[in-house]
């Protein structure tokens, strides 16, 4: 932009979304953040509007994930500002880099419960890694550009910047300051571990006779998925890994025991549950993961690897900590130990041994479809580098247990919040981030129904997203739970009135189709995935087809329960 | 407050007070006391004060830890120092009394790792442990 010449708040605005190298953004308008959707409209910044804020925050989550850059959302005050926040408590979670930025009533009405005025930053606290308002014009482009600093720096995450109209409208001087770098320098993250932590980590490992590789998101986030598979490939240490970190170990390792915790796998449960040393990569001891934390590999010395010092000793002590970018320490630790000689063949027999008396066929001779058999099939039609998001609940497991990935970046998934609603949005936000890549969306008929108006932001730019709606007309993790651990008293759980999804895709110019059979599935791959445009594959499922095996909730791993008669 | 479910165990749980520096930041005091109150303590004194520059922020923080895990507290002190530790505003957390009773502190893996919390420099780190010690 040519600075200088009658710019405002709002021009300076979008002149650093483009200084920062953002392309696309997601928003709703609305009175308060007017003067921004004005700059918009003639800003090279390609501007997607969603149907609802929600769904404009997840479409830039999806946006991040695909795409390892920041995911930028807007929405109006009041209203608009709280629709994102279930978008930014899910990026906060996730570790997600997303810009938020929210319009806000003028300075001179704010505190007097003006109109569509909602106190933002004090809402955003708890769920953004911080938030900004500006006061003055002065610190417009300053506060902007922290934003993106901070999102991206050390553990990535939210943050919100909440700009009055007033500050829209006034009159801005672009300086382009240098803002210094080093204001940000002392964070965390740029600290630098000492080399004796890698010979205590290699002694460790060398003593060890039964060493797990826990491996969790923060590889894939750190960029360091091909680290990890050199550091695999030299030592052959078993791995498991965690729902954000699916795609991140190559199937190629022998020694991969795939997803341990509530629904991983009985091979990966068990193998930690008897390691003697587990090392931890970018991953937090999730209570999902750990089961009854007590009782978490209870025999394990653990070697802590994780950029965020707060998750050191939060839930699990640990011997070693390292606390560094993986991108440094995990070529760190191979250099330290690459020389050495381990043995480790009786222990990694014995994850063979568990990998194949554990591993459940999934066949399905019946005539109604299975949605874990409909899944592995879909993984196994999909082109190489697809993406696949789902919404929250047994789909959603069944995802993770069955479809392979090649990146974790190719599996978009509502991890640490567990939102209902993520699919569609994110798959929008992946779409276009990667518009020729296949995006796939894998939702249920609950969580469909909770994002549904984004079929019209699919329709509007025309995009390619397929849906794969697995319908058992239930809240069907919550039905599975009422079953197990709540003697079969299913308090609203019964979706059997849902709408006619074929006519609702319609309404939308959205192909679709039902089936019903195993055998129509094949063809209806093909249709859906040969088609042009975005296609709902409507799936209807046996309302009592469970996730398994579980370890059930507040149990330990060792105790996990595989499917009932 | 909740009350302790065993009387001993009361006594072990004194206040503990924090030193804060932080950017004098329209939002900090409440980012300070939400991450508190998040992480389980409850605030028993708290004060602050600008800097002669107005710039900083100097808090003095005593807390006193909620019954969620009654037998850890004095490692969890620390977990809260490295939360509070994290927020942006923030410069430096200084554990400044920490009250032992019989409280058996474990290794906590900070005294592995001088990298593991950064604002602390190595010596007030190991100072920190040898005080608990």
């Amino acid at each position: 932009m040519n600075e200088q010449q009658n710019c405002t708040g709002a021009n300076l605005t979008l002149s650093v979304l483009e200084q920062q190298g953002v392309t696309d953004i997601f928003g709703y308008p609305g009175g308060a953040i007017m003067p921004i959707y004005d700059a918009i409209y003639d800003s090279p910044v390609k501007h997607y509007l969603c149907r609802h804020e929600q769904g404009a925050s997840f479409a830039a989550i999806g946006y991040a994930r695909a795409s390892g850059k920041v995911g930028v959302c807007l929405a109006t005050s009041g209203p608009g500002a709280t629709n994102l926040l279930t978008g930014l408590a899910d990026a906060m979670a996730d570790s997600i880099p997303v810009v938020a930025i929210t319009g806000q009533v003028g300075t001179k009405a704010m505190g007097s419960d003006a109109f569509q005025e909602v106190d933002i930053v004090g809402l955003s606290l708890a769920c953004t890694k911080h938030c900004f308002q500006v006061k003055k014009i002065d610190q417009l482009e300053e506060y902007l550009t922290k934003a993106f600093q901070i999102a991206q720096s050390g553990r990535p995450g939210p943050v919100l910047i909440d700009i009055p109209k007033d500050i829209q409208i006034s009159q801005a001087k672009a300086n382009h300051a240098n803002l210094a770098e080093s204001n940000l320098q002392k964070r965390s993250e740029q600290t630098v571990c000492q080399t004796s932590l890698y010979t205590d980590a290699e002694k460790l490992i060398s003593t060890s006779q039964k060493p797990i590789l826990y491996v969790g998101g923060g590889v894939g986030m750190a960029n360091a998925v091909d680290d990890l598979n050199r550091l695999i490939s030299i030592t052959n240490i078993p791995s498991v890994a965690t729902l954000k970190a699916l795609g991140s170990v190559s199937s190629k390792q022998p020694f991969y025991l795939e997803m341990l915790g509530m629904h991983g796998t009985k091979a990966a449960n068990t193998a930690v549950q008897e390691c003697d040393l587990l090392i931890v990569i970018g991953a937090r001891f999730d209570d999902r993961v750990t089961g009854k934390l007590d009782e978490f590999a209870p025999h394990a010395k653990v070697i802590h690897m994780d950029i965020d010092p707060a998750e050191i000793g939060k839930r699990r002590h640990a011997d070693i900590a390292i606390t560094d970018n993986l991108k440094n320490s995990l070529p760190n630790l191979i250099k330290a130990i690459e020389s050495q000689k381990f043995d480790f063949n009786a222990w990694q027999i014995r994850c063979l041994e568990l990998k194949k008396n554990n591993s459940q066929p999934i066949s399905n001779e019946n005539k109604n479809i299975f949605a874990p058999a409909l899944l592995r099939n879909l993984s196994n039609t999909l082109q190489n580098n697809a993406i696949v998001t789902t919404d929250v609940g047994q789909h959603q497991m069944w995802a993770a247990q069955t479809m392979r990935f090649n990146h974790p970046s190719q599996f978009i998934t509502s991890g640490g919040l567990g939102t209902m609603g993520f699919g569609i949005p994110a798959a929008i936000g992946a779409q276009i981030s990667a518009p020729k890549t296949q995006v796939v969306t894998v939702s249920g008929d609950g969580s469909f129904m909770m994002n549904v108006q984004e079929l019209a932001t699919i329709k509007r730019y025309q995009l390619p997203v397929k849906i794969v709606l697995i319908d058992n007309s239930r809240l069907g993790m919550v039905r599975q739970w009422q079953e197990l651990f709540f003697k079969q008293r299913y308090s609203e759980t019964d979706l059997s009135d849902n709408p006619d999804f074929v006519t609702l895709a319609t309404a939308f110019d959205i192909k679709a189709k039902t089936i019903t059979k195993t055998n129509e599935v094949s063809d209806a791959f093909d249709e859906m995935l040969n088609h042009n445009g975005a296609y709902l594959l409507h799936v209807k499922i046996d309302a009592m087809d469970n996730v398994w095996p579980l370890v059930p909730p507040e149990t330990s791993n060792s105790k996990m329960i595989e499917k009932t008669a | 407050m909740t009350q302790p479910q065993n009387p001993t165990e009361y006594n072990h749980r004194k206040d503990h007070t924090l030193e804060i520096t932080a950017e004098n930041q329209p939002t900090v005091l409440e980012r300070v006391l939400q991450v508190t109150r998040y992480r389980g303590f409850s605030v028993t004194a708290f004060s602050a004060l600008p800097d002669i520059t107005g710039a900083m922020l100097e808090m003095t923080l005593t807390v006193n830890q909620e019954s969620r895990s009654s037998c850890h507290d004095d490692s969890d002190m620390l977990k809260l120092c490295t939360q509070l530790n994290k927020l942006f505003d923030i410069q430096h957390v200084n554990l400044k009394s920490m009250s032992i009773g019989n409280t058996k502190i474990h290794g906590n893996g900070f005294s592995h790792s001088a990298c593991s919390a950064p604002k602390y420099t190595n010596s007030e780190f190991s100072g920190l442990i040898s005080n608990l010690n």
